[in-house]
């Protein structure tokens, strides 16, 4: 992606409203307080510029919530899909450092913005079904929160058939890892049939 | 009492997003409660001296193969039951993508027998009933216009048209309101599917959480294991 704005590729999400102890609880119960905690400490700073990766993270948030906000687990899936979008975004930036995901050959080739787009997407409804699971497992009384696990699930059923041509033009390791074993779908561990699950490169 | 997982049936036209539905109930069950729910098809070819039975009655219908086709389906349903879903159940559920409510309409359509007909000799043959029949519910155009949006399927000309769509829902509709004349379709439970697909999930969800046919979470949590 020649002439890329890197800060707005990987910027700082925006933190967890003050005193959600709850959420953040949640994101902790569930293993992911890394991946809120490192956006937010190594996140660039952009003023006003919210990038597209971003709005693709806050679009996939706001179709699972659908105006559900000021709980635990709300905060929470919105938190997480925006973390997406710096993680995805961190990964692009370094990717001309890694190598295809099959062939482990350096300098994978050109992506296009729209990919990373989509892969954002797929990613942050991946963390957001893992956390409305887990907040289904603490109780599952509350029918915006199942509704909102369905609208996850189904989500996930539909980008499933454009996984596979998207983690080939993602090409680079790190980002199909990423995407592979974040979305739920049935190629989850394909990658090690290749081999490359041993850690060769890494 | 013996503890095992559902034996669910989905049932509905062409288009009116079984498919999506089941896709929907296993990462439901894989996901939340921590099982992987085994998935099979009306038809599965388990009875090998059956197949060509099964091809040809299904695929060129008439009058002469009418009673071998229904002779090889109620063959490959017990066989369905005897080796894939009996064992299962006590593992995992069972998601069954079209069973008997589809037959009943095929040979209504097909072969002009009437639905209770066809019920009494596949009746015969099978001994379990699932414990939920899902019917989605949705008007033969709209059906129609969704199936045929799909890319990929091929279109049957004696099949997916107007006409024949029109009375396989017939068939649907007069059989689902006599539910104790048929009980071996189970609890029968119709869905409306003009929702949207997430909404679908949310009320076949709900109904299988009414009927304790999933786990109560909090019970599944701490390890133990109660179904319907």
């Amino acid at each position: 992606m020649p002439g890329a704005d890197v800060s707005v590729l990987a910027q700082c999400p925006s933190p967890l409203p003050a005193g959600d102890e709850s959420a953040r609880a949640l994101l902790e119960d569930v293993g992911l307080g890394f991946w809120l905690e490192l956006p937010q400490r190594h996140g660039a700073e952009t003023r006003n510029q919210r990038g597209a990766l971003h709005r693709a993270a806050d679009t996939a948030a706001q179709n699972i919530l659908v105006e559900q906000s000021g709980t635990a687990w709300s905060d929470a899936v919105t938190a997480a899909s925006a973390a997406a979008a710096w993680w995805v975004g961190f990964f692009a930036v370094i990717r001309h450092r890694g190598v295809h995901h099959t062939t482990l050959e350096p300098h994978p080739g050109p992506l296009h913005e729209q990919a990373l787009g989509t892969a954002v997407s797929v990613v942050a409804h991946g963390m957001a079904t893992r956390v409305l699971e887990a907040a289904l497992r603490n109780s599952d009384d509350d029918p915006a929160l199942r509704a909102a696990y369905c609208r996850a699930i189904e989500a996930g059923v539909c980008v499933e058939p454009e996984l596979p041509r998207l983690v080939d033009e993602l090409a680079e390791l790190r980002l199909v890892d990423l995407v592979s074993t974040t979305a739920r779908w049935r190629g989850r561990f394909t990658k090690y049939a290749g081999g490359t699950g041993a850690g060769q490169v890494e | 009492m013996n503890h095992r997982h559902p034996f669910i049936v989905i049932e509905g036209l062409d288009g009116t997003g079984k498919t999506t539905l089941r896709k929907g109930l296993f990462r439901l069950w894989e996901g939340l409660y921590g099982v992987t729910p085994l998935c099979v098809l009306t038809t599965n070819f388990l009875a090998a001296d059956q197949a060509a039975a099964i091809v040809t009655g299904k695929y060129q219908p008439n009058a002469g193969n009418r009673d071998a086709y229904l002779s090889a389906i109620a063959a490959d349903k017990r066989a369905t039951l005897d080796r894939l879903v009996l064992p299962q159940r006590p593992a995992r559920p069972v998601i069954a993508d079209r069973w008997l409510l589809s037959e009943l309409a095929f040979f209504a359509v097909k072969h002009g027998m009437r639905a209770s007909e066809t019920y009494e000799t596949l009746a015969a043959h099978l001994t379990v009933a699932p414990d939920l029949t899902l019917v989605l519910d949705l008007e033969t155009d709209a059906s129609m216009s969704r199936a045929q949006a799909r890319q990929g399927d091929a279109v049957r000309a004696d099949w997916d048209v107007h006409d024949v769509q029109s009375r396989v829902r017939e068939t649907y509709e007069a059989v689902v309101t006599k539910p104790d004349e048929f009980p071996l379709l189970g609890n029968v439970v119709r869905l409306d599917a003009r929702r949207l697909r997430s909404e679908v999930l949310l009320a076949a969800w709900d109904v299988l959480r009414e009927r304790q046919l999933v786990p109560s979470l909090a019970a599944h949590a701490e390890g133990g294991e109660t179904h319907g």
